[in-house]
């Protein structure tokens, strides 16, 4: 069976995937892991994909020669507009205490709190870039990887998961028969708890019923998280805004200027924009001019 | 204290079937008791309501019928104004489904002439005789006169109802899961702890399975509790009446044949012509308008 891999980016729902991810697992009793750059899990993704054993991953910011290394998955990509994740990055990293003294998200952290929003945000795009060069090389046409933008995903969070699940072929879409859930409860109760010691003895189940997979978006829904309704703004919150479009609300003609010089094409490629030429004022017949 | 009383207000081709299958089974896992009232002579004209258990429920008398039937739940799908009226001496809390009424007519047509079952239904029988005889063209003005009441119905409904939330079928369709939600959360019915621990997890679902088992057998009524409802018991049965399993089709494909048609909005301008369009204006003036919709077609209904 192919294993699964959800490609999630810095701020675009990649905790909120991540964690509808591994819950979906933890009932499944499959072995899931988040995949982050780091001394205890490697630097090279592909080199731990061959030496691990889980049936389903995560991995942030994920960079398309690694990707095209390995094998034998299937896999769902979110992205999301870049001018959105800066505004959303700035946020995060100013507000979120990030790090320890001499890391770089501390000294970013750092710098951003002495400064003004317009010089912070300039900061930012800069910063951003180990999120943002990952996307201009990557490679949207893989058809064993489903390419989906936050955007959507965000506006029907019941359909664009139970989508992603289908494709990566974990969903049990057939029907499911009260014995069937005499079964499962206990099952999914047991696969819960064996967590506890590692997973030994766990009573795996290769998909998961749509039911419990809605059942756990809707605990981890949007306005549930961040406690407040979506488009309405907490600054200090991990799920702060979640409004598409909210960088019209913080940059400025520099910052528009700054991230054409720094990112080219980068929006016309995950298909924002038709074009170089945007600005700050919305375009009037947007999807038309992308198609 | 009275009992608060739920109760689903919809219309004849504004997906009625689809939301009372759905809110049934919500129902019989929540422990609530269920009733379908029609009027049988709906979309024609009106008539006394049943529940197939008896066949003369008047409108005003309707509130107190059902608390002594001690109905939680009650879906009204060829609702009116006098519904509403009926239920003033009694405590409830609902929500109101229409539909786009030019697609009511499109619907309705096609079900009419090929697949609403006629047993019983000796007005709609007749109606089906001269449908079947007639162009499509001329079967769609036919159906405007037919379904003339109930598109009055809609059109005088007591809009802005502090009970009663109002939706449109065009949104509930295009995004079910949120809709449902939403529903449920003004009736004030959802179970609002989003985690819970393991042993309530298989308290609840033991609960759930007893509750569906006292429907079976009226000496089994006495393992019912009502229940909060949980996000999972009313999405996933709302997965279970998803379109593409109902029809076995995608939505937006069609079979003329079938209960499930298409289930596309704006469907109207594939069958509509100018001759319609006038008929449609001079039967129903300003009715179009009045429930947000257009006869611009650049203008998306809206969905708010």
């Amino acid at each position: 069976m192919e294993r699964a891999i959800f490609f999630v980016r810095h701020k675009s729902a990649s905790m909120w995937l991540s964690t509808i991810a591994e819950r979906a697992c933890a009932l499944m009793g499959k072995r899931y892991i988040y995949f982050y750059k780091s001394t205890r899990l490697g630097q090279d993704f592909a080199a731990f994909y061959r030496r691990s054993r889980h049936e389903v991953l995560s991995y942030a910011n994920a960079e398309i020669h690694e990707v095209q290394q390995i094998e034998g998955f299937r896999g769902v990509h979110v992205v999301r507009d870049p001018r959105d994740m800066i505004v959303s990055a700035y946020f995060f990293h100013r507000n979120k205490d990030l790090g320890y003294p001499g890391h770089r998200a501390y000294e970013h952290r750092q710098r951003l709190q002495q400064v003004s929003k317009d010089e912070g945000l300039a900061l930012e795009i800069a910063y951003s870039e180990r999120y943002l060069r990952p996307l201009m090389t990557w490679d949207f046409s893989m058809p064993h990887v489903l390419e989906l933008k936050f955007e959507e995903v965000t506006a029907r969070p019941y359909e664009s998961v139970l989508r992603m699940f289908a494709f990566l072929g974990l969903l049990d879409e057939a029907e499911w028969p009260w014995w069937q859930q005499l079964i499962d409860t206990p099952r999914f109760v047991w696969n819960r708890l064996t967590r506890r010691w590692g997973g030994f003895g766990r009573w795996p189940r290769h998909r998961i019923p749509a039911e419990k997979l809605l059942g756990i978006v809707h605990a981890l829904q949007f306005a549930r998280l961040a406690r407040r309704p979506k488009g309405q703004e907490d600054p200090t919150s991990h799920y702060r805004k979640g409004q598409p479009g909210d960088w019209r609300n913080h940059f400025t003609e520099e910052h528009v200027a700054l991230f054409k010089e720094r990112y080219p094409g980068l929006l016309v490629r995950l298909g924002y924009e038709p074009d170089e030429n945007w600005t700050l004022a919305p375009r009037m017949n947007f999807r038309e001019a992308v198609g | 204290m009275k009992r608060m009383l739920y109760v689903y207000f919809g219309h004849h081709k504004c997906a009625s079937t689809w939301i009372h299958e759905i809110i049934g089974q919500v129902c019989r896992e929540a422990g609530l008791q269920k009733r379908l009232l029609v009027d049988p002579l709906t979309p024609h004209a009106h008539g006394p309501l049943t529940d197939y258990r008896r066949w003369d429920i008047q409108r005003e008398e309707l509130g107190a019928y059902l608390t002594r039937a001690q109905v939680d739940f009650a879906c009204c799908i060829t609702a009116d104004r006098a519904h509403v009226e009926g239920l003033a001496d009694v405590p409830f809390r609902g929500f109101h489904v229409i539909r786009d009424p030019r697609d009511i007519i499109v619907s309705a047509y096609f079900s009419h002439r090929n697949s609403h079952p006629t047993e019983g239904l000796p007005h709609l029988a007749e109606h089906r005789r001269r449908l079947q005889a007639v162009s499509k063209e001329e079967g769609l003005l036919l159906e405007m006169d037919f379904s003339a009441q109930e598109l009055r119905d809609i059109g005088e409904w007591p809009y802005g109802h502090p009970d009663i939330r109002e939706l449109k079928m065009e949104e509930l369709i295009a995004r079910p899961y949120d809709g449902f939600l939403q529903i449920f959360e003004f009736l004030g019915l959802m179970d609002w702890e989003g985690d819970y621990p393991a042993r309530r997890r298989v308290a609840n679902f033991v609960r759930r399975m007893l509750n569906r088992l006292s429907f079976r057998h009226p000496l089994l009524r006495r393992l019912r509790r009502p229940i909060p409802i949980t996000g999972e018991m009313l999405l996933g049965r709302v997965w279970d009446h998803r379109f593409e399993k109902k029809a076995r089709r995608r939505k937006g494909e069609e079979d003329p044949r079938s209960h499930y048609r298409k289930g596309q909005p704006g469907d109207w301008r594939n069958h509509f012509t100018e001759e319609h369009v006038a008929a449609f204006k001079e039967k129903f003036p300003g009715l179009v308008e009045k429930l947000g919709y257009s006869w611009d077609s650049s203008i998306v209904p809206s969905l708010t």
